[in-house]
């Protein structure tokens, strides 16, 4: 063995003890649980109980913590994701619905649907730190890559606000369609869905200029690829995903998957999509490449999880 | 005086059909029956003639209003429910519909109703579920009549009513 050979065999060792299987939190509004689950063995590592009526899901891998809001007790869990375990809960008061990490970590973002606010969770102290008025209704929430904007969707009104992570000053906030729900950023564009509307808005997060794509029934969650070259939706009320090409803007395609899917995320690494099913109480697996069906895992009841869900290390 | 009221009433109802809580609700039940499924489609996908196998229905008025499809029922108990038909799937014996408006203590009430092939020819299945949130969209306390567990209630017995008297009449000759 020559030692450009054993310099590539040292450095695929080293990648191979550095990257895990991916694993997906799945939060179970009907159990009241998150089921912990290993994608590629197909099965739950774990169920562990959580407040009432999770929803929300945020993952930080620099502080090795997973954030869950918890409708229906007015409450965050932290998951240790070393250990599995919970290790505090944090009271919010109000609804906790949307949840997603700042860009640098330093903070959680979490959305109190019925009182129209914020709240801002520090993750090295995990208590709120902050509250703040938005718009009506907030759900769905997520930061860009770079570290400039907080994307908040307002059901009932109708928009989406821009903040500025920085400072959290409002930069804009636009029109979108009828009931924006899950929210996801890729590069230069914000995906929204527009659940009552049956619609994607794409909003160039430049100039601001947004645009409107058909997609199926209900539309709750969207993801896309780090190229922005295909994008996918969860249809609740079809039990599929869209596909939609991006550069001609259009729905390319349909996959089948559970009923009821919610919340979607993606992992480009590992080839894979993922949908949560509230419905059919699973997780659907899809062939990122091939757009194709893979697998179905079972999980705990009424399986949503709003927001991102994978680990992936 | 007393159109004013139902005007109100009506009004209060259609708003808390699409604004809701967080939490949505489920109830799906399947009911084997005697009959070849596509008896048993053809009776389900009459989208007026729901009260023939409902008994909770007392009458259905069908009507097209636009590119809608919509029933409006009058239920036993005294109220009236405006339905949408939202799609009808030949291929998989599926038809989808949601509550527009109404007097069942319900909010952005979807379902389906599904026929499966049984074990043999003359023999199917009907799944019917339910995904709904209940009418009151604000902070606990819940008022009575307003909360999860009657939203759940009044679907359950919709569905514990309609799915016994469905299967009747699918199996008379």
């Amino acid at each position: 063995m020559n030692f450009k050979n054993l310099i590539l065999l040292a450095l695929s060792l080293l990648l191979f003890a550095c990257s895990s299987a991916p694993i997906a939190y799945i939060t179970n509004q009907g159990s009241d649980t998150v089921s912990i689950v290993n994608i590629k063995e197909r099965k739950i590592i774990q169920e562990i109980s959580v407040g009432k009526g999770p929803v929300g899901i945020a993952i930080s891998l620099k502080q090795s913590y997973a954030f869950i809001t918890n409708t229906d007790d007015a409450s965050v869990n932290v998951l240790d994701l070393q250990h599995n375990r919970i290790i505090k809960t944090i009271l919010t008061g109000g609804t906790p619905v949307g949840i997603t990490k700042s860009t640098n970590e330093d903070f959680i973002y979490v959305s109190d649907w019925f009182n129209s606010e914020i709240f801002i969770i520090e993750t090295k102290s995990l208590t709120v730190v902050k509250k703040m008025a938005v718009g009506k209704s907030p759900s769905g929430m997520i930061c860009d890559t770079e570290g400039k904007y907080l994307f908040i969707s307002n059901r009932d009104e109708n928009t989406v606000e821009i903040y500025r992570q920085s400072d959290l000053a409002l930069v804009k906030k636009i029109k979108v369609g009828n009931h924006p729900y899950g929210l996801f950023v890729s590069k230069n564009l914000l995906f929204v869905v527009n659940v009552l509307d049956d619609s994607l808005s794409l909003v160039n997060i430049q100039s601001f200029a947004s645009e409107t794509i058909k997609v199926g029934d209900h539309p709750y969650g969207v993801v896309s690829d780090i190229k922005n070259q295909f994008a996918f939706v969860t249809n609740t009320q079809d039990d599929n995903i869209s596909v939609i090409d991006l550069k001609i803007k259009k729905e390319i395609k349909k996959i089948k998957v559970g009923g009821n899917p919610e919340g979607i995320d993606i992992d480009e690494r590992d080839n894979l999509l993922i949908t949560s099913n509230w419905r059919s109480d699973s997780i659907s697996i899809i062939d990122l490449a091939k757009q194709e069906y893979l697998y179905e895992i079972k999980t705990g009841k009424q399986s949503r999880s709003f927001g991102q869900f994978i680990k992936i290390d | 005086m007393k159109k004013i009221i139902i005007s109100i009433f009506l009004l209060f109802v259609s708003i808390n059909v699409f604004a809701h809580g967080p939490s949505p609700q489920k109830v799906e039940k399947t009911i084997k029956i005697n009959a070849s499924p596509d008896k048993v489609w053809a009776i389900i996908k009459d989208f007026g003639s729901f009260q023939k196998w409902q008994p909770l229905v007392t009458d259905s008025k069908l009507e097209k209003k636009g590119e809608d499809t919509l029933r409006t029922l009058t239920l036993k108990s005294g109220g009236k429910v405006v339905e949408r038909l939202k799609g009808i799937d030949e291929e998989a014996m599926k038809l989808k519909y949601e509550i527009l408006e109404g007097s069942v203590p319900v909010a952005d009430y979807n379902s389906f109703i599904v026929v499966a092939k049984g074990p043999s020819p003359n023999e199917s299945s009907v799944t019917w579920v339910g995904r709904f949130y209940r009418v009151y969209k604000l902070n606990p306390p819940i008022p009575a009549g307003q909360d999860d567990e009657t939203a759940l209630k009044a679907v359950n017995e919709m569905y514990d009513a309609g799915l016994p008297a469905l299967k009747k009449l699918a199996e008379t000759k």
